[in-house]
């Protein structure tokens, strides 16, 4: 009985009028869809770069004293090729900002050496230091070992290829990028500090930001033959590097508890040597008081027991 | 004794080397945190947390609801009575996380059946259901899993539901309305930051990333109507599927009461934040098509049938759905 009724108003359902399945599109239409779509996508995956970048470079060149030998050059660009992009942007990549084989500037930031050197976005790097530079991995990761009072880059603007020298102004030597992932997460590895487009929503202000890379750049300066310190050690020195660049560090304790309501089981404290987000922010309470006193008093910024 | 000597050696120079790498390590002293403050937080910020998810739950309750409800038409063999209840119960477990733990206890969840989040004005709030209360059997029949409640509920489909409830010491046979709706149950992922959601077998979910993502209820109805629909007439996950389960979801959202145009924004923000979706091509780090992935061509689609939804609005005639390939 109850089929019968189904089809009874199955029936009366396309005899009434009905909204119809959608037909096939035309292949047209779809193609510059996609490409809409992708190039907002990239537009906002590279705002959300650029405002990673300033943080990072303002940390990076700030927190020098700190790093020791762990250091490489600040140059505050942004540089892409073709390769090193996700399939899905590389098409868009090419269209938009001309993105290819060769190592191509994207961003170049005020105020940073690459610009005071007249670097130009949309400028290709073809060699530095007489070296050929296959990736834009390679322009940030460089070590400090044989680095010379300015970097001898090969450039090319509009088909014309020149000598250009950028003045190095070492920083700590983790550069960051942004990675398309939802979870709040950052972490430090191969070289360089990571942090997902889920943080970026996440954080409300560039303070925070602040206070997250500080901490994974806290991580590199103090780990020893790659293996990490704890978490509270990063905590603590990653505040003293936002404070330095000048950022507001009372932020961290409310970042640490906003984390902990937003994903409760980080609540939890972590065995292995990962205190739980309360103890976290308290102990940053604690350190916001001592760095505090320290600026008040005019002495230097640095950690208990920093070398 | 002779084979152990080369052992020796090394053991003793990674003992020196722990030693130093330890000297090394101890340089930083970073104020230790208040352990009587840090327990209190730990306090408040579970309670504050317990209140996101279960208001989140509560939303999802009435958002699913009102959908479910409005598409029991469409749901054809597919049609329970509603309750608009969440139910937990305590599996043990050998380590529960903490938080898991002081969640299930702020409702007394236990071994048996019990209620977490009553959706205000639902069947079950309406006839006096509680958080808290145990559910011992539905429709005179025994229920051991929480699952087991709606799948009585499914079994008979035109009988209001009848329920069995233990509060305190007291036991309750409560009489609740019927209220034909969708038999999915749409449950929230709570562990889930990824924005996403599934449609099972006999059930959908939808993550907390996902609630969180949405920034409306309209936006809500949009994504819940798109993950029943992929019920309504069969799962499966191909692109002409996305598309038919895009094209349903608005006609529920829209029968619900919810405002269906809000849709296109809303996937195009989410396309945005997962640029991988707008059109799929495999890539060695994601061998496997994501779901719901393809956005571009659902969005050429969708606005389409926002076109229709809209004509036939205005020409007075019912939003229904047809069959594959049919037009008026």
């Amino acid at each position: 009985m109850r089929r019968t009724i189904a089809w009874f108003a199955l029936l009366l359902a396309l005899a009434l009028a009905s909204v119809a399945h959608p037909v096939e599109q035309d292949d047209g239409a779809l193609d510059a869809e996609v490409a809409r779509l992708r190039s907002a996508a990239l537009r906002l995956r590279l705002d959300r770069s650029i405002r990673v970048l300033r943080v990072s470079e303002a940390l990076r060149v700030h927190g020098r004293e700190l790093c020791g030998s762990k250091v490489s050059p600040v140059l505050g660009v942004i540089a892409a090729s073709e390769d090193e992009l996700p399939r899905f942007f590389r098409e868009t990549a090419k269209r938009d900002f001309g993105v290819g084989e060769k190592v191509r500037l994207v961003w170049v930031e005020p105020g940073y050496p690459a610009a005071e050197a007249g670097l130009e976005p949309g400028d290709l790097i073809l060699e530095v230091d007489g070296k050929r530079l296959r990736t834009a991995a390679g322009l940030y990761s460089r070590h400090s070992g044989r680095i010379g009072p300015h970097l001898d880059m090969r450039v090319e603007r509009d088909g014309r290829a020149f000598e250009i020298q950028v003045e190095t102004r070492l920083g700590c030597f983790a550069a960051s990028i942004v990675l398309g992932a939802d979870h709040v997460n950052a972490w430090m590895g191969g070289g360089r500090v990571t942090i997902t487009t889920g943080a970026l929503r996440f954080v409300e202000s560039d303070d925070e930001i602040a206070v997250i890379l500080g901490h994974e750049i806290a991580h590199h300066i103090l780990s020893t033959g790659g293996r990490p310190f704890f978490e509270a050690d990063a905590d603590y020195m990653g505040c003293y590097l936002a404070a330095r660049a000048g950022f507001d560090i009372s932020v961290a304790p409310g970042l640490w508890e906003r984390f902990g309501r937003f994903e409760p089981f980080s609540l939890d404290r972590d065995l292995r040597s990962h205190p739980g987000s309360p103890e976290r922010a308290s102990s940053l309470e604690a350190t916001i008081q001592e760095i505090r006193a320290k600026q008040m008093r005019g002495e230097p910024l640095w950690p208990r027991g920093a070398p | 004794m002779a084979a152990r000597r080369p052992v020796r050696i090394p053991f003793l120079a990674a003992i020196a080397l722990l030693l130093f790498s330890i000297g090394c390590a101890a340089r930083l002293a970073p104020p230790e945190a208040d352990e009587v403050q840090a327990e209190s937080a730990r306090e408040a910020h579970t309670a504050a947390a317990i209140d996101d998810l279960s208001g989140m739950i509560e939303r999802v309750l009435r958002v699913s609801g009102r959908l479910r409800t409005a598409g029991a038409r469409f749901c054809e063999d597919q049609v329970a009575p509603l309750l608009g209840i969440d139910i937990e119960q305590r599996i043990p477990a050998p380590d529960p996380p903490h938080f898991w733990d002081a969640y299930l206890a702020t409702f007394g969840v236990e071994k048996k059946i019990t209620v977490t989040v009553v959706d205000p004005w639902s069947p079950a709030d309406r006839a006096g259901v509680r958080s808290g209360d145990w559910i011992l059997a539905v429709n005179g029949r025994r229920a051991r899993r929480a699952l087991d409640v709606f799948e009585i509920l499914r079994d008979e489909p035109d009988r209001p539901p009848q329920l069995k409830i233990q509060r305190g010491e007291e036991t309750l046979e409560i009489q609740t309305e019927l209220r034909p709706a969708c038999a999915h149950e749409v449950l929230v992922n709570l562990t889930s930051e990824i924005i996403t959601g599934r449609a099972k077998r006999n059930h959908a979910w939808i993550s907390v990333g996902m609630i969180r993502f949405v920034e409306t209820d309209d936006e809500l109805a949009v994504v819940i109507g798109h993950e029943l629909a992929h019920r309504i007439r069969g799962g499966g996950h191909g692109s002409k599927t996305e598309l038919r389960a895009d094209k349903i979801g608005l006609v529920l959202a829209a029968r619900a009461g919810y405002d269906e145009t809000v849709a296109p924004a809303f996937w195009e923000r989410f396309a945005l934040e997962k640029p991988w979706m707008i059109r799929w091509e495999p890539d060695s780090k994601r061998a496997k098509e994501p779901w719901h992935a393809r956005v571009a061509e659902r969005l050429l689609a969708m606005r389409k049938v926002l076109g229709e939804i809209a004509r036939l609005r205005t020409e007075g005639r019912p939003l229904l759905v047809s069959d594959e390939g049919a037009r008026p």
